[in-house]
Parts: C-alpha cells; sequence; structure tokens
C-alpha cells in the first residue's frame, strides 16, 4: 500500500510563530528559548501528516528550559577552566581545552538529542523512540574522528554513514524499527563526482548533487515490523531543487531575512512532497512500546553547539 | 458539572495505547468534555478538562488532544455537530502569552517587535556596560591587563632605550591615583598609540616621530591614562559583549552566545573609542597636563601634528580609531584659553631625555624619501 507524506504548514502562520518568539525573547533577554523552541518545532510537527494523522511533538518549553539551564551551566564551567588556564599557563593551552571539551560533548550531545526528540514525538499516539547506547555511540564517534584525522579526511564520508546507520537503525516507530543501507564507499564516490562536475559545469550540478545526495539518503532507509516492510523512495528532480533553491535564495534576499519561515515551509513541502512510501505494514496496528524521556540537556546542548538534527 | 450539549454523532478516539481508532459519543460541558466508548460492553464516561485539550486545525477537521502529553486524541470533522461549540471552550481555556499574542494582528506584532526590539537594545547598550564594569575589582583588572600587555606585545619589539627615555621624561608626571602607569615604546612606523586595562600604554615609535614637542607628548599620555583611569577599555568591551548577546537574541542563534566569548577574546588590541570616550579622554587629559603644571595647549599641538599625519602614508592606524576632528581641536583650544596660565619648563635631566628620544626618532620630514 502507499501511505501519503504531507506537509501542511503557512509561511504566514510560521512567520507570526516567530515573531511572538522572538518578542517573548526580547522581553525575557533571551530566556524564553526553550518555550520559543517548543512553539515551533509543535507547529512544524502538527502540520506535518502521514495517513492524515498529524505528528506531535510531546516535548515542553519546561523540560528544555531546564535543560537549557543544565547545558548553560555546562558551556560556563568549560568557559571557566579554558579561560583560567589561558590566564594560568599559555592561551593555546586555553583554547586546546575548550576545544576538547566541546568536542567531548558532541556524542552526548547527539544522543541526548535524539532520545528527547524521538521520545517526545507522536503519531496517533504512539511515541517514537531512540535506543542507542551512549558508550557505543562515543567509542563510534571518536574512532571515526580518529580514522578521519589519520586519513586526512579521506575516512570522512565512511564515518558519516557509520553515524547516520547507527542513530536511525536505533530509531523506533512504536514497535516497527528503521534500517539504512547507504554505504561509506557509495556516498564517497557521489560527493566527489558531484564536486566536480560543479566545478566544471560553473555550479549548475548543484541541483543534480543535491538530488543524488536527497535520494541516497531516502532510498536507504526503510522501516520494518515483524517480517512486514515500508520503503521510502525519493521522487524530487534536479529541476525541483533548482526551483525550490532558487526561490527561497530570492525569499530571503528580498525580504532581508524575513522571509525566512517562507523559506523553511517551502522546503519542509518539498521534501513531504517527494518522499513515496509505500509497503505493507499495517500502521493501525503498531504498539506503544517506547519509554518516556524528558531531559532535554543533550538537546539543548546541541543547539548551543550549532549542529542540527541530522535526520 | 452542567451538560451543554451532547450528540449522538460519533467521531473516532485514538486511545494512546495502539493507533487503532475508536468510536466514542462526544457531550460538552461547563469545563470538561466527556466521552463514552460506543461498541464497548460498559459504556463508562471518561472526563477530559477543557484546560488540559489543545488542537490543531488540519484541512477539514480538527484534531483535539486530551491530556499535555498528546497521548490520546479526538479527530473531529468541520461537519460534526459540536464542532464549533468544543474549539471555542478549547480555545477560552488557553491564556498563555503565546496564545494571547499570536491572536493578535500580524502588522501590529510586527510593529510591536520593532519597537521592543529598539527599545530593550538602547536600555541594554546604556545601562549594562556601566553597571557591570562596577562590579570588577582595580586588583583584578591590573592583573588581567598585565596578562593581556604580554600577550598583545608577543609579536611587537619593544624599544627598550626609548622606553627608558620615556620613562626618564614622565618621572614627575603623575597621571593615576589608582592604576601603576607603565608606558612602552614599540619599534613600528605607524602612528599610533593605545591603552590597556589596568595601566599598560603602547606608544608606536612613528607617532613619536610625529612630535615636535614634549608637552605633545604628555598631552599624550594624558588622553591615554585617561582611558585607563575611566575603565574605557573594560567599558568598551562590556559594551560589544552586551551588544552581541542582545543580537544573537534577536537571531535566535544561541551559538552567539558561545562565539560572542570567543570573539572578544582578542578584541583589546583593535579597540576603537567611541567619540564620547575620546572627548572625555581629551579634556580629562588636559587636567592631567594642569595638575602637572604642563601647558594643556599640547594636546592641541597634538592634534595638529598627528592631522598633518595624514596625508604622509598609509600608516595612520591611530587616526582611524582616534579621529582628529575640528571639533576636538576647537575643543581643546577652548580648555586651554580658560586654563592659561604660566606652566613649568621642563627641568634640564627631562629636557635632555626628551632630546635623545627625538634624536632616536626624528621628524619624518627632516628624513625625506
Amino acid at each position: 500500500m502507499q501511505y501519503a507524506l504531507r506537509f501542511l504548514g503557512k509561511g504566514f502562520e510560521l512567520f507570526k510563530i516567530q515573531l511572538v518568539n522572538l518578542l517573548l525573547q526580547i522581553v525575557t533577554l533571551g530566556l524564553y528559548y526553550p518555550w520559543a523552541k517548543a512553539n515551533t518545532l509543535q507547529y512544524l510537527y502538527s502540520h506535518t501528516t502521514l495517513q492524515d494523522h498529524p505528528f506531535a511533538f510531546t516535548g515542553t518549553g519546561k523540560q528544555m528550559f531546564k535543560g537549557f539551564i543544565k547545558a548553560l551551566l555546562l558551556m560556563a564551567i568549560i568557559f571557566a577552566l579554558a579561560f583560567f588556564i589561558t590566564f594560568k599557563f599559555e592561551p593555546i593551552w586555553g583554547i586546546l581545552t575548550l576545544y576538547l571539551f566541546l568536542f567531548l560533548l558532541m556524542p552526548l550531545a547527539i544522543h541526548g538529542s535524539y532520545r528527547y526528540r524521538m521520545a517526545n514525538t507522536r503519531w496517533k499516539g504512539i511515541r517514537f523512540g531512540y535506543t542507542g547506547d551512549r558508550q557505543e555511540l562515543i567509542k563510534l564517534f571518536f574512532s571515526g574522528i580518529l580514522l578521519t584525522i589519520i586519513t586526512f579526511g579521506i575516512y570522512g564520508p565512511w564515518f558519516y554513514m557509520k553515524l547516520r546507520t547507527y542513530i536511525i537503525e536505533n530509531v523506533r516507530m512504536g514497535d516497527a524499527r528503521f534500517s539504512y543501507s547507504g554505504k561509506g564507499g557509495d556516498f564517497f564516490v557521489m560527493n566527489l563526482a558531484g564536486y566536480f562536475l560543479s566545478i566544471f559545469t560553473l555550479g549548475i550540478y548543484i541541483f543534480w548533487w543535491q538530488r543524488d545526495i536527497f535520494r541516497f539518503f531516502i532510498n536507504n532507509t526503510r522501516m520494518h515490523r515483524n517480517d512486514q516492510l515500508v520503503s521510502f523512495t525519493a521522487t524530487a528532480t534536479a529541476g525541483g531543487f533548482f526551483s525550490l533553491l532558487i526561490g527561497n535564495f530570492f525569499i530571503v534576499l528580498f525580504t532581508l531575512g524575513l522571509g525566512i519561515p517562507w523559506a523553511i515551509t517551502r522546503s519542509l513541502t518539498f521534501v513531504a512532497n517527494n518522499i513515496a512510501i509505500e509497503g505493507n505494514i499495517s500502521l493501525d496496528e503498531l504498539e506503544q512500546q517506547q519509554e518516556e524521556f524528558t531531559d532535554a540537556t543533550g538537546d539543548d546542548m546541541a543547539d548551543m553547539l550549532d549542529f542540527g538534527f541530522i535526520i | 458539572m452542567t451538560l451543554d450539549a451532547t450528540t449522538r454523532v460519533s467521531c473516532a478516539y485514538y486511545n494512546g495505547s495502539a493507533a487503532i481508532p475508536h468510536n466514542v459519543q462526544l457531550s460538552l460541558y461547563g469545563d470538561a468534555l466527556s466521552l463514552v466508548y460506543l461498541e464497548s460492553e460498559d459504556p463508562k464516561e471518561i472526563y477530559f478538562p477543557y484546560s488540559q485539550c489543545r488542537y490543531v486545525k488540519l484541512e477539514e477537521q480538527v484534531f483535539v488532544y486530551l491530556q499535555p502529553s498528546y497521548a490520546s486524541y479526538l479527530v473531529v470533522p468541520v461537519q460534526h455537530p459540536l464542532y464549533l461549540q468544543l474549539l471555542s471552550k478549547i480555545s477560552s481555556g488557553q491564556t498563555s502569552w503565546f496564545q494571547k499574542l499570536y491572536k493578535k494582528n500580524g502588522v501590529a506584532l510586527f510593529f510591536a517587535f520593532l519597537f521592543t526590539a529598539a527599545a530593550v537594545l538602547f536600555i541594554g547598550y546604556k545601562t549594562v556596560p556601566p553597571l557591570l564594569v562596577k562590579f570588577i575589582p582595580v586588583q583584578e583588572e591590573i592583573k588581567w591587563g598585565n596578562k593581556i600587555y604580554e600577550s598583545a606585545l608577543s609579536d611587537k619589539e619593544i624599544d627598550s632605550a626609548a622606553t627608558e627615555l620615556v620613562k626618564k621624561i614622565t618621572e614627575h608626571y603623575s597621571m593615576s591615583s589608582q592604576y601603576p602607569i607603565k608606558v612602552s615604546v614599540v619599534n613600528d612606523t605607524t602612528v599610533n598609540a593605545f591603552a590597556m586595562p589596568g595601566g599598560h600604554i603602547v606608544i608606536y615609535s612613528g607617532i613619536i616621530c610625529a612630535m615636535k614637542h614634549p608637552d605633545e607628548l604628555f598631552a599624550l599620555l594624558g588622553h591615554e591614562a585617561t582611558h585607563v583611569n575611566q575603565r574605557h577599555s573594560l567599558q568598551m568591551m562590556l559594551t560589544k559583549i552586551t551588544s552581541s548577546y542582545l543580537l544573537s537574541i534577536l537571531t535566535s542563534d544561541f551559538n552567539g552566545l558561545g562565539s560572542t566569548l570567543i570573539g572578544n577574546a582578542d578584541l583589546l588590541r583593535e579597540l576603537g573609542y567611541s567619540r564620547r570616550l575620546e572627548a572625555e579622554a581629551d579634556w580629562k587629559g588636559q587636567e592631567i597636563m594642569i595638575q602637572n603644571s604642563v601647558n594643556p595647549a599640547g594636546m592641541t599641538q597634538l592634534m595638529e601634528a598627528l592631522q598633518a599625519t595624514y596625508s604622509d602614508s598609509g600608516t595612520w592606524s591611530f587616526l582611524r580609531s582616534h579621529p582628529v576632528t575640528k571639533d576636538r581641536i576647537s575643543e581643546s583650544k577652548k580648555f586651554s584659553q580658560q586654563h592659561a596660565g604660566s606652566f613649568n619648563s621642563l627641568p634640564v635631566e627631562q629636557q635632555t631625555a626628551w632630546e635623545a628620544l627625538k634624536e632616536l626618532y626624528p621628524e619624518k620630514r627632516n628624513t625625506k624619501k
């Protein structure tokens, strides 16, 4: 059977949400940030539908505020330590300490972020979940980074695919699980070709390259429940990417950034419209199986370290 | 509890334990709604207070979440007889600031936002840095200044002979009661000089070349010492931190907090003082000159000498951060006229040191290329 994925959000509504968010953030000198994030996520989730039923983001501003304070304290301690070392010893040691700690935090932030986001995503009342193990992710992360450094970056695509595989294979939707089969070698070749072809064609190939990356991520993802299967297929074309990206560029440029919400809703509509989902899992039979998880520290940390959600 | 409305028309209820819908009968009470399973043997009524409910309207139906956990929900189509009544009961219970503001007109919101943003930026910019400055003790500032001095001058060549001569010249010139003022001369043809928090003043040899009279040196040091005494660099730094924090709120970019801290670490070296602070350094600098019985007209001479170097070459970074304006010159003239009188001439020892210094760094006009 076919499953319908749609995004129904409107640019103007998102604009209003972000305007109110900003207003409240300014008045509270930034402390409203976690609630603002909850408002935005709730809107985006609730306007994304699968089989005409919306997703729900169940995280709250209060949870994320607690996480935000914890993450902020942790950052403050790290910065204080780095400043202390800078002034007590050599500045270079201070900077090294800073980057070392920020680096150590990255897998912790990814892990915490996935656990929080997934446990707070629901569809038809069924909770998502992330079952990844923190120790394993840390091992995978640092061995990957080490190999990437040793090979002067060549291992990068393999590392990225390993990380993606690990994360996606630990995502659950009730009692259904996901799998990912993208291989580092294919990803490397695709990007190498995309890079050089983009240069040779003076950038025109970028839209084909984008399409290939999208296709690679989507087509390699599957959902499983017992022996049933759902597969995802990307239907986006290079022309589609051209009008999306160029359109967004001009929207943001001519509105001096005020049009960003419209660019966001256009992108999400594009993504939802260009994923075809087919399979034999009866989604009505999904069972509640995932635990509750309300500690948002990792998610807030990921925000501070400025890396988005990977999926 | 009074029953407001009920209907036999069923709607789909997802109870959160499985993704299968159940047909339920909906009834509306004063402050809660109730559901009764239609296909169940045991038709028990379940109540959900409106204050816990929220809804999302998508196309022709509304999804009513019955608990804050979003676990269970009801799908009510637009045609349902209780549709409007249900929505109005739920939305009257929504009282958060966000909800209240969100219901307002978009254009009004936009202007409210612009106004608030401008007000907060302005007030924050004006009030926060002077307040923060008070929390930093002078002793800490001096210690901290020494560290910055070491790292800032690590790649500069200090002219120890010239530094000694300047020390000799300023032996009896008292510039600060709070801070240990230490002057260093750096061998660099750039016309530049700056003060660091805690008392270090750095003079580039290029600026000495531009001087004709020792009073100009006293004027320069008076000016820079005022930056130290009034903690101008500290104020500037706190202003920058404050404003980039406030701007990071505007862009919702919380990485901004991290990069704000990093970005400001190396800021001191390129401190440009604001006009207000420059004007203050000028007249307070002239006060220092008077207290030391030095003719404050030296300030005007210094400014004119510096202005003349404008045309010389590209090495006038001091003028970029300390632009000599007509205002500054006329202000300093006015000050000198108001404080006219007799001033001590330089003792012989100091005069000799000055001449030796000029020997090291003569005026450029004499050494034309």
